[in-house]
């Protein structure tokens, strides 16, 4: 059973992390829309450091929630993840990367249940390509190809890659791939909240 | 960063209060990948491999298809495949309809025959709808059998049919004969020799953790052709 959870569950993993991560980020919504955070914005916070906070909590969220899935699945099932170092690495991309895609989804959304509608389209639609829901490599050719530009296809094959010890050139593409919608979406996702809640705009 | 911290640990410790909701949004890729593990997955690789049941009328009942009879008793095949001969075809279609097995393998009259003289041949095959995987391995084993009889039937049809009919006789085979058609078979079989012996194509079993798939894997030790 070990071989088909070292298949299965790395794409569910991040699937369902994603949503442990969205609570920092509808929060941010619901404050906004309850007119919490014009009170929260009067004590000497800034939307900036109120903004980054919640990021670092979807980031702290979802590292502890990969972290606590791998120590029981490695408890349980005795799965192997390979050389921990390397784990560690990964696990702080798939928390950068889920943090910026959220980021991202709810920076757009202007209210909750834009967000509510938006995000779960968003995360199933990668979840289907990028092999989280059925194995990847049996869709269609053409949507492989989409599915390969998909941050839970670059998060399985990250973590498939330290837990069968493939060499660190296998792993430098995913991993960068996920970096990378870590670092731009966060700081995309930051400036578009923090000029949005330092405005004071609300629709 | 100070505020930003303390803003964070009011936030952590408030999720630290009201656990349970997290743990089981967390807790969910891990059951749902058991189960999903556990229905197609089964014991994993440790678990038994299912025994193959195919019914096989034999209208034929001459020397190829009584070759087939030998089949399922020697190695692997005697462990994986129980071959159920019937004697109509509506016996073998009520062991299909009752999933006593996976398919039904129709084999026609003067088969052998007919392969020999270089004559077409059509397998007929009924597979058990009620089942997903074991009757597409009965088609895929019929479509390699098939070609399998074919290609014999091409690459030694002289010292077969001198076989045949030395069976066929009922009396004591002459040694000339028996020679002629041993000595016939070699010589074919030694046209062969680069292909099969050691075969061409080798099956090796390679650890998951050591599977290169855009690599050829091949043994160091294969001779050259």
């Amino acid at each position: 059973m070990s071989d088909l959870l070292l298949i299965l569950l790395p794409g569910a993993m991040y699937f369902w992390i994603l949503f442990i991560g969205q609570g920092p980020m509808q929060e941010v919504l619901q404050e906004w829309e309850s007119r919490i955070l014009p009170r929260i914005l009067a004590c000497p916070v800034t939307a900036g450091q109120y903004v980054l906070s919640k990021l670092l909590r979807c980031f702290v969220l979802c590292s502890l929630a990969a972290l606590l899935l791998l120590l029981a699945s490695a408890l349980l099932f005795g799965l192997k993840w390979g050389n921990p170092l390397k784990l560690a690495a990964v696990v702080a991309a798939w928390a950068g990367s889920m943090t910026g895609l959220l980021a991202l989804i709810f920076a757009f959304c202007h209210t909750r249940e834009q967000a509510n509608v938006l995000s779960p389209v968003v995360l199933m639609v990668c979840a289907m390509l990028g092999g989280s829901m059925f194995p990847y490599e049996n869709l269609p050719r053409f949507l492989q190809l989409l599915g390969h530009y998909t941050p839970n296809r670059w998060a399985v094959l990250a973590l498939q890659g330290v837990a069968r010890a493939k060499p660190l050139a296998e792993l430098v593409g995913p991993v960068a791939g996920l970096v990378a919608l870590g670092v731009l979406g966060s700081l995309l996702g930051f400036c578009l909240f923090k000029r949005r809640l330092a405005g004071g705009r609300r629709k | 960063l100070k505020t930003v911290l303390r803003l964070l640990l009011n936030d952590l410790k408030r999720d630290g209060k009201r656990p349970w909701s997290l743990l089981l949004l967390a807790a969910l890729p891990l059951v749902l990948s058991v189960l999903i593990a556990s229905v197609f997955g089964g014991q994993g690789s440790s678990g038994p491999m299912p025994t193959v049941h195919v019914a096989i009328f034999d209208q034929d009942k001459d020397l190829l298809t009584g070759m087939l009879r030998s089949l399922p008793t020697q190695g692997d095949a005697a462990k994986h495949l129980r071959l159920h001969f019937v004697e109509s075809r509506e016996e073998g279609l009520r062991l299909v309809e009752k999933s006593k097995v996976s398919a039904l393998v129709v084999l026609p009259k003067e088969m052998t025959a007919n392969l020999l003289k270089g004559q077409t041949n059509a397998i007929e095959l009924y597979e058990n709808p009620a089942e997903q995987i074991l009757p597409k391995v009965v088609r895929q084993g019929v479509s390699l059998l098939a070609l399998g009889l074919s290609g014999a039937a091409e690459t030694l049809g002289e010292p077969l049919r001198d076989i045949r009919e030395m069976i066929r006789t009922n009396d004591f085979p002459a040694e000339a004969a028996v020679g002629g058609a041993a000595s016939a078979s070699v010589q074919k079989l030694r046209g062969l020799r680069t292909y099969l012996f050691p075969p061409l194509v080798q099956f090796e079993t390679v650890p998951a953790a050591q599977f290169m798939p855009l690599r050829t894997n091949a043994p160091a030790a294969l001779p050259p052709p």
